[in-house]
């Protein structure tokens, strides 16, 4: 059971939601950048959610499937097509064998993801099948994706390939609400919120940042008036995480994301939330954000929120499925 | 209550220990108890634990914390373990030896270390070789160490124009601090020999050569031995 990529799409790769247990070796965690898109397409093909998806970069791949599959695509809207009709995101697609899906470029958003229901066949490196570009491990032989590789899948129950002689449309989204690109992003304060003056602060809160292009996997570079520290000394080497918004002596933030190394040494002014982090991942060069302080409590209320509307979503998922394969018994 | 350290939220899924605010072998022994202590607890929300120079970050999934408000439950956890902490034991601590080459061929900057340094290149070598290294932590690349107590005699600054590859096995010094990469990276540090030994193999459960808290000595070898080392790997 495989599919051949006729195109590659930009910087397509294979991630899961990371590679945990290794930081303290110097690991990245790498993992999807929009964690929320890839759970999401998981879940509404009941796969775990942990499962490995293609991720894609502004321009989606070409691909085209040697054997029946269903597939739902989410994170930014694509201008998608199966055999030239145009397919819809956060739905599950049914696909038959020789048919061509053709990802174009996203109407909005940075980041696409396409999810396989089954699973994709990849041997796991360290727990993981994220890629880890740097390192050259996970995903497939640790690199970027490209035109000719072949990925394989695990094969449908027989009921289940039955049902793609209907195309079936179930909409998920209602679950999950589409991210607002213009709301602020929200933080909470670091370790070092205190070694900005009250006008670098002053600037931080009220003043936006645009994204600049040279943003990758690694970190978004933002550019914006300059936030002023009133600390000389600097920073010692320490643990960063994802989220963690670093102010180098320039004055432009950092926003670490999933391929960041484990520490840093560069102050940190907060960490966003995660619950907002996808939105960050999903913005791209020039657009632009404005930060907003919250409580820890506030941020871990979202997320425990977020569990219990992914929890949903599985379950009505799950449903669907049953009520699938029931038909054809 | 006695707690050697202060606690920080790291974001919404992490927090920071802090156990000091200088680099100094006895705080870096601290941060290895404490991960040692809270590895030994096995808490229930706790992903990972890293290691650096005065801090300890944990990772942890809110989520698993059903019960009070997730952040206070697992800070007083943490606190609460790292009571009476002794930093005698510092992690496995094994000594680890290096066999490095410091030949010309792979030493591009050896020379001017040595000038730098107003020493001979064989007395760089002397001194490079005769100390024991504290493994601080591993960060910047899988299996990189930040090593501690290289000899201030050869301090040598950072190059003005980084290299766009260095390759995997060098041995070079930046500032106060020396170092041997495991993968091959772009770099700015001084090369001054070079490992025939693999410092990562992604194939072994535990991936890297080198864990937070061990030590290592570097150990002169000719080329010829780094060679038949080479051909061993």
């Amino acid at each position: 059971m495989s599919l051949t990529l006729l195109e590659p799409g930009m910087l397509t790769s294979v991630q899961d939601l990371g590679r945990f247990g290794f930081r303290n070796l110097g690991f990245s965690t790498n993992g999807a950048m929009d964690t929320l898109a890839a759970k999401t397409a998981n879940l509404i093909l009941d796969n775990p959610e942990s499962a490995p998806v293609l991720e894609y970069t502004l321009t989606g791949p070409t691909l085209k499937f040697h054997e029946p599959a269903a597939i739902c695509l989410t994170g930014g809207n694509p201008v998608a097509t199966l055999d030239n009709q145009p397919v819809d995101s956060h739905t599950v697609i049914s696909i038959q064998s020789g048919q061509i899906l053709k990802i174009g470029s996203l109407r909005s958003g940075c980041r696409g993801y396409l999810a396989i229901k089954g699973g994709f066949q990849l041997r796991e490196t360290l727990g993981s099948c994220s890629t880890y570009l740097r390192a050259g491990i996970g995903g497939l032989e640790g690199r970027a994706l490209k035109e000719n590789d072949q990925l394989k899948f695990t094969p449908m129950s027989s009921q289940e390939s039955l049902k793609h002689e209907v195309s079936l449309g179930l909409e998920f989204t209602h679950y999950l609400e589409e991210p607002k690109s213009t709301l602020p992003v929200r933080f909470v304060r670091g370790p070092q919120f205190s070694w900005f003056s009250k006008q670098g602060l002053e600037t931080f809160l009220n003043q936006p940042y645009s994204v600049r292009p040279d943003s990758d996997r690694m970190g978004y570079r933002l550019s914006g008036e300059k936030i002023v520290s009133q600390h000389s000394e600097s920073l010692i080497t320490e643990g960063a995480t994802s989220g963690a918004i670093q102010i180098p002596p320039d004055g432009q933030p950092i926003i670490l994301m999933s391929d960041c190394q484990p520490t840093g040494g560069y102050p940190k002014m907060g960490n966003i939330i995660s619950v907002d982090l996808p939105r960050v991942a999903q913005l791209k060069p020039s657009d632009t954000l404005i930060f907003q302080e919250v409580s820890i409590e506030e941020a871990q209320q979202e997320l425990i929120e977020q569990r219990f509307s992914l929890n949903r979503l599985s379950i009505a998922a799950k449903h669907y499925w049953k009520r699938i394969q029931d038909e054809y018994q | 209550m006695n707690h050697p350290c202060q606690c920080s939220p790291l974001g919404d899924s992490a927090l920071l220990l802090s156990f000091g605010n200088q680099i100094s072998p006895q705080i870096n022994q601290k941060v290895h108890a404490a991960a040692e202590r809270l590895r030994q607890a096995r808490l229930d929300s706790v992903i990972e634990l890293v290691p650096a120079y005065t801090t300890l970050t944990v990772y942890y999934d809110p989520c698993r914390i059903t019960s009070g408000q997730p952040y206070e439950m697992i800070k007083e956890q943490v606190l609460n373990r790292l009571q009476n902490l002794e930093s005698k034991k510092v992690g496995t601590g094994k000594l680890i030896e290096i066999p490095t080459c410091y030949d010309k061929e792979f030493a591009p900057d050896l020379e001017q270390v040595a000038k730098h340094c107003q020493l001979s290149p064989e007395e760089v070598i002397g001194l490079h070789t005769s100390a024991t290294y504290d493994v601080y932590f591993l960060g910047f690349a899988p299996g990189f160490p930040f090593l501690g107590g290289m000899n201030k005699k050869l301090a040598t600054p950072r190059l003005e124009n980084p290299r766009q590859k260095i390759p995997a096995g060098s041995v070079g010094i930046a500032g106060e601090q020396t170092g041997v990469y495991p993968l091959a990276t772009p770099g700015g540090w001084q090369l001054i020999g070079h490992t025939p030994i693999s410092l990562v193999d992604f194939e072994k459960e535990s991936p890297t050569l080198l864990k937070p808290g061990d030590k290592i000595r570097f150990k002169a070898i000719s080329r010829s031995e780094h060679q038949e080392m080479e051909t061993l790997r």
